[in-house]
């Protein structure tokens, strides 16, 4: 774990575990206004029901599971001091995505300039990113998919990635991904083809079979 | 033997990609069916990307930290620190040199920390590996110095010496080039941090190169290269001059006014929320897209109105006349507020890439180019450009009467259009699709980039003039000056 620990008043048992968008139910809007008015416990509860989800996001997009939970936690205490700026309570869950993304985006801009890993530990574009599950211990042995999987997401370019587990893990659609980073929808639906498509040919080959 | 990798047809791609339930259309769903039904290559395609995405969501879910986030300040002050999470790996650094020593110290920069005699090693390797970085730029140049220049000669552009094109290119590792606009061959280079990952644009002025990347704005001596100042602004995003100052906004909710003399910092903003992405500077206001339209003084930094029902912002927005153009994209509207306060006065019904020059709005929707008379908001003309054309593709420019548009989503496609009628005066096409760059035009030609290659063409007639490949994608619109 990292510089942060669990609260013993806070019971991470209850948070959900599947990443899925809109865990929250009916009583988002109430939540989100009693959360702006300055309401603690409903932001408690709003942060319980997002926060495996952002952190799942921001993991998979920074490629580092530790530091994806560090930044969860800053994307949530930046959403508590800056609440009362959200206009409109439906668009709570995008606003606390485009949060996340730009911090995620400042970390890999500031990581890739401070890090100077040594050679032995550099695998290859993007292996910096996903240096937790670099190692494979030979040629003889199969890599086990979820670091095939994780290993072929870190060569997607991070503007790509951001897209593509935006549309993927937090289950947003072209045109909501289009209003969360203020862009076009056109350029989403090609970066989401363009990610895809590098997902794709970098999975195959982590499992070197063009069958997949 | 291993057969050649499969791709999708490149006209179905996108859509293929598109596996969001309301990404497409009933219509296109049962047309890319059909497809489907009769394309093995996209056909097995779609299974892949079914296969690994679902790969993807079975993974289990990162476990998260329970630390409630009102508590995060008081545990950064119990460790002695206040830092992003980024910033904290820097402070981990330190760690491993001198834990006695780390909570009340100044960040020292990586290379000064202690080495080992196994770093020694590592450096020993560094070395050699820099003098074969040096050896593939040499040979680099070479490859430059042989790039594709059909017409260098005969090219009727006029040249004006005092010119150079610049552009961020590169991989992994990004420089900044000056090139000489005809024939694309190199002026200088500077080369930007390791690592560096995103430009968020640049701009030319008096002789200077204003570089926004990798958390600063430097300054670069157009004749040369040399660095005349850096300041550090977060994250930044497209910087503007206006009158000697240059102005940024970050993704940190900053925006900055720097004297571009010596970038001593005039004043600083901070806006309330953190995205302060600049989309235009005019008439002594700053808009930015924090909070919906968000629209500073450029004397003082001072709020001069708010707009917050304008959230999500996309570029561009324009301004004329004294009137503020807002493309909405819900409504498919076009907003015009007066800009002196932001009070709205009428809403056009067409959206789009929005371009102003001449006292008139252009609007490139999905389908046709309007012009809109800024002095009354009255439509002049539509224009409807045909097939092959791109529109509404986000990157499109207007100079001294023409309006460019590019796209390359499914093949690279740049029109040229004559902004007094819209008609079309050329249309330059290749069957490739790749990142791309907004056209500019300068000294008779049009430069922009797509994929890893930089093209200049004349503007007269759309011509290639020359192009100049860097082994990057998607580098952002060159500049000239």
């Amino acid at each position: 774990m990292g510089m942060f620990q669990a609260s013993p008043n806070d019971d991470i048992s209850q948070l959900p575990n599947v990443v899925a968008r809109d865990t929250t139910g009916s009583g988002t809007s109430t939540l989100i206004r009693q959360a702006r008015a300055g309401d603690r416990e409903a932001f408690t509860r709003l942060f319980q029901c997002y926060n495996s989800q952002i952190c799942t996001y921001l993991g998979r997009l920074v490629g580092n599971s530790e530091a994806g939970r560090d930044l969860a936690q800053e994307t949530f205490f930046q959403a508590w001091k800056r609440l009362s700026t959200l206009r409109d309570d439906s668009s709570f869950q995008p606003w606390l995505y485009r949060i996340a993304t730009n911090l995620a985006k400042s970390y890999l801009q500031h990581e890739k300039r401070i890090f100077r890993l040594p050679w032995e530990e550099q695998k290859g574009y993007g292996a910096e990113m996903a240096s937790e599950w670099l190692y494979v211990a030979g040629p003889e042995e199969r890599m086990p998919e979820s670091q095939c999987v994780l290993l072929a997401l870190a060569r997607v370019s991070p503007q790509n990635r951001i897209c593509l587990l935006l549309q993927l893990v937090a289950g947003f659609s072209q045109r909501e991904i289009a209003t969360l980073l203020g862009i076009r929808e056109k350029s989403v639906s090609a970066y989401v083809s363009r990610g895809k498509e590098q997902f794709r040919l970098a999975y195959q080959d982590q499992k070197g079979d063009e069958r997949v | 033997m291993k057969q050649s990798r499969r791709v999708p047809c490149p006209a179905w791609a996108a859509k293929l990609a598109a596996t969001h339930p309301v990404d497409l259309s009933p219509a296109e769903h049962a047309v890319l069916a059909a497809h489907i039904a009769n394309c093995p290559a996209c056909a097995s395609i779609q299974r892949t990307y079914w296969d690994i995405e679902a790969s993807l969501l079975a993974l289990p879910p990162i476990e998260p930290c329970a630390l409630h986030p009102e508590q995060l300040p008081a545990m950064r002050r119990a460790e002695g620190r206040y830092l992003a999470p980024f910033e904290k790996k820097r402070r981990d650094l330190k760690l491993v040199a001198s834990p006695a020593t780390i909570r009340h110290q100044p960040v020292p920069h990586p290379a000064s920390l202690p080495v080992s005699r196994r770093a020694r090693f590592m450096k020993a390797i560094s070395a050699l590996a820099a003098v074969l970085v040096v050896g593939v730029l040499l040979s680099g140049f070479l490859v430059l110095f042989t790039s594709y220049h059909p017409s260098s000669v005969g090219s009727s552009a006029p040249v004006q010496s005092n010119l150079a094109v610049y552009a961020e290119l590169g991989g992994k590792k990004s420089a900044f080039y000056a090139l000489r606009p005809q024939d694309g061959s190199i002026l200088w280079q500077y080369h930007l941090p390791d690592g560096h990952t995103w430009a968020s644009g640049s701009v030319v002025s008096h002789g200077v190169v204003y570089v926004c990347a990798d958390g600063s704005v430097s300054a670069l001596r157009g004749s040369d290269g040399a660095l005349l100042w850096s300041h550090r602004v977060g994250t930044p995003g497209s910087p503007f001059i206006v009158d000697g100052v240059l102005y940024v906004g970050n993704l940190q909710g900053a925006v900055y006014a720097l004297r571009t003399s010596d970038g001593s910092q005039l004043w600083r903003h901070s806006t309330p929320t953190l995205d302060a992405t600049i989309v235009a500077v005019a008439d002594g206001l700053i808009y930015t897209r924090a909070d919906g339209l968000y629209v500073l003084r450029t004397s003082d930094g001072s709020v001069a109105w708010h707009a917050p029902a304008f959230q999500n912002v996309i570029r561009p927005v324009v301004v004329t006349d004294g009137k503020v153009y807002v493309s909405v994209r819900e409504g498919r509207t076009t907003a015009v507020l007066r800009s002196s306060d932001g009070k709205p006065l009428r809403s056009l019904p067409l959206s789009g890439d929005l371009l102003a020059a001449n006292g008139f709005v252009y609007i490139l929707g999905q389908e046709e180019l309007s012009a809109v008379r800024a002095s009354d908001d009255k439509v002049l003309w539509h224009f409807q450009p045909g097939s092959g054309c791109p529109m509404n593709s986000e990157f499109s420019s207007i100079y001294d009467g023409t309006i460019y548009e590019i796209d390359s989503q499914q093949t690279s496609d740049v029109c040229a259009f004559r902004a007094s009628d819209g008609m079309l005066l050329w249309h330059w096409h290749q069957p490739i699709s790749d990142a791309f760059s907004a056209a500019v035009e300068a000294d008779g030609r049009v430069y922009f980039c797509i994929g890893e290659k930089l093209y200049a063409l004349r503007a007269r007639d759309g011509s290639l003039l020359w192009y100049s490949s860097w082994g990057a994608t998607g580098a952002p619109a060159p500049v000239v000056g």
